[in-house]
């Protein structure tokens, strides 16, 4: 069962958990760039975790689904609907066969995930669904979303045939869902803030620039894609120039090159470079992040390894036991 | 003469740099080339995969799985035992190059900058072994070590919009392969036929970190008949 794509959205793109295993021959991991909200949307239409979903970017895609298909919304709440019903977030959602869901735009925030129970079939590159548009290798034909496109759907797990069942039952609508919803997959901070690390060139700013990194916020410069953050603010100064030789990186890493405007390495970052990396983001904000839209601001704080690891882990387990909840919910569901 | 100490410093909370020399030589190249061996070889459990560049490989591991302290003493003891690995046997892959015209537009100048003639520049540059340090920058780009000094040439002071795919460049006295069409500002020579990379083959990449690469001449017919991409 296919899903037809009627308008694109502005940036709609296939993206699974990224390619692992491959960075020494300078194949970039990319996938999804807010990884808690990407997963939450697969666990609710019963996906797993690495199947691959969209990602919607500001303004999401119009589609027709040619088959009753279970979907879920996740991320930056986006106003979407079928047939001038509106298609709630954060739950599963049955879409009657024809029918069309139109996404309009994100309220708040920047990516949204678009999960469908099945996952998007797309070929395997490298072990992996990801789109990596600078290859034009990956995800749909390597690229973002056309109008046109048909898109090839997998078979749903037994979880989510459940709760098709169940669903199309419930109600003759085009569009049914249940009253709940889980509440956002990141803990939302009302004050933007990125908890870094010292990286391993912290010691060749100025201690000038070292103070400004944490006592003034930075702007997210329209500059910004999936490959890094391009930051606006105080311009980061070295006590002396310094050649750095090329060096493997991953996302989080805030690296200066010429002209002093840090730069957050994001999801589809490459896999090496040679500017100096002063800091790094903490992996459990980097979903945050990919939540910011350029002109938004952010300030850096301090954690410490430990502390941010330990933050990790306890996010993985609450995620776990949403995991056991929504296993529970759906095994009720053929009772 | 004792080797430079190894420095490990964290990245984050996900990965780790192990670094392993100052300069991007031969001597420095098989030091991380055993450690790297040594790594994939221990499977220390969290690891995800490694980076190896220059001078130094990046450790990506999963703080589920080892946390940073763990980390640190799994590399200690891999570091040390690197110690004792064999050098690599390595491969070694001819590389065929149309050199000059359209297909390295940049010959002419290197040429004039060292005060050399165009077929000077060609004989010095083929007649070299290249040491793949590293890929990285993009999918199957080689950093190549062993460039002749006498035709290393500083990079553009503004980078092309687009170098297209299988040029051949200079930039000081590193040397690499465009693997992808790519903005870029090295001084392009020349122009291979082959495919750098390749994601749905078996193998992905033509060449890997300790391959030994020369470069074969080659007329811009053959390049023509033999290119392995669309133009």
């Amino acid at each position: 069962m296919n899903v037809r794509v009627v308008k694109p959205g502005m940036k709609t793109t296939v993206q699974d958990l990224g390619r692992r295993g491959f960075q020494k021959l300078g194949v970039v991991v990319g996938g999804a760039i807010d990884v808690p909200s990407h997963r939450l949307a697969n666990l609710l239409v019963g996906n797993d975790d690495h199947w691959a979903t969209l990602e919607l970017t500001l303004a999401g895609p119009t589609v027709t689904f040619e088959g009753d298909t279970l979907i879920a919304l996740t991320g930056a709440p986006i106003a979407a609907s079928v047939a001038g019903l509106p298609a709630p977030m954060q739950r599963p959602v049955l879409v009657r066969a024809g029918a069309t869901l139109t996404c309009g735009l994100a309220a708040r925030g920047c990516r949204t995930y678009l999960a469908i129970a099945g996952g998007l079939d797309v070929p395997l590159v490298l072990g992996s669904r990801s789109t990596y548009e600078r290859g034009a290798f990956g995800g749909f034909e390597g690229r973002s979303l056309r109008a046109g496109d048909l898109l090839p759907i997998g078979q749903p797990t037994p979880v989510a045939s459940a709760w098709i069942d169940h669903l199309l039952r419930s109600s003759p609508s085009a569009i049914v869902a249940p009253p709940w919803s889980t509440g956002p997959a990141q803990s939302v901070h009302a004050l933007r803030v990125a908890r870094i690390m010292e990286g391993p060139e912290w010691p060749w700013l100025t201690a000038a620039s070292q103070s400004r990194f944490t006592d003034e916020p930075f702007t997210v410069s329209p500059r910004s894609d999936r490959m890094g953050y391009r930051l606006r603010g105080p311009l980061m100064e070295f006590t002396e120039p310094r050649e750095l030789i090329s060096e493997g990186v991953c996302p989080g890493t805030i690296q200066i090159p010429a002209g002093g405007e840090p730069i957050i390495l994001m999801a589809d970052c490459a896999t090496t470079g040679g500017y100096a990396k002063v800091a790094c983001v903490a992996a459990v904000d980097l979903p945050m992040l990919a939540q910011l839209r350029p002109g938004e601001q952010l300030q850096f704080q301090w954690i410490g390894i430990e502390e941010a690891q330990t933050e990790y882990r306890q996010e993985a387990i609450a995620f776990e036991r949403l995991r056991q909840t929504i296993s529970r919910a759906a095994s009720e569901l053929s009772h | 003469m004792s080797e430079p100490r190894e420095l490990i410093s964290c990245l984050g909370d996900r990965a780790v740099i192990v670094r392993l020399g100052d300069r991007a030589d031969r001597g420095t190249f098989l030091r991380v080339f055993a450690l790297t061996s040594r790594l994939e070889a221990s499977r220390i459990p969290g690891v995800l995969e490694f980076t190896p560049a220059f001078t130094s490989i990046t450790i990506h591991y999963d703080p589920m799985l080892r946390d940073v302290e763990q980390i640190r003493a799994d590399l200690a003891r891999a570091v040390a035992e690197a110690r004792q690995t064999d050098a690599p046997v390595p491969r070694f892959i001819n590389i065929p190059v149309c050199y000059g015209g359209e297909c390295g537009i940049d010959l002419d100048y290197v040429a004039e900058y060292h005060q050399l003639t165009r077929d000077d520049v060609i004989r010095i540059h083929s007649s070299a072994e290249y040491l793949v340090h590293m890929l990285g920058f993009v999918p199957g780009f080689p950093y190549l070590g062993g460039l002749p000094l006498e035709i290393a040439t500083p990079r553009h002071p503004a980078p092309r919009l687009q170098v297209p795919m299988g040029s051949v460049g200079i930039a000081g006295s590193q040397s690499g392969i465009y693997s992808f069409p790519t903005p870029g500002g090295w001084q392009i020579i020349g122009r291979t036929p082959r495919l750098l990379f390749q994601p749905m083959a078996a193998e992905p990449t033509l060449l890997r970190p300790g391959d030994i690469v020369r470069f074969e001449p080659i007329s811009e017919a053959t390049f023509h008949a033999t290119r392995e991409y669309s133009p």
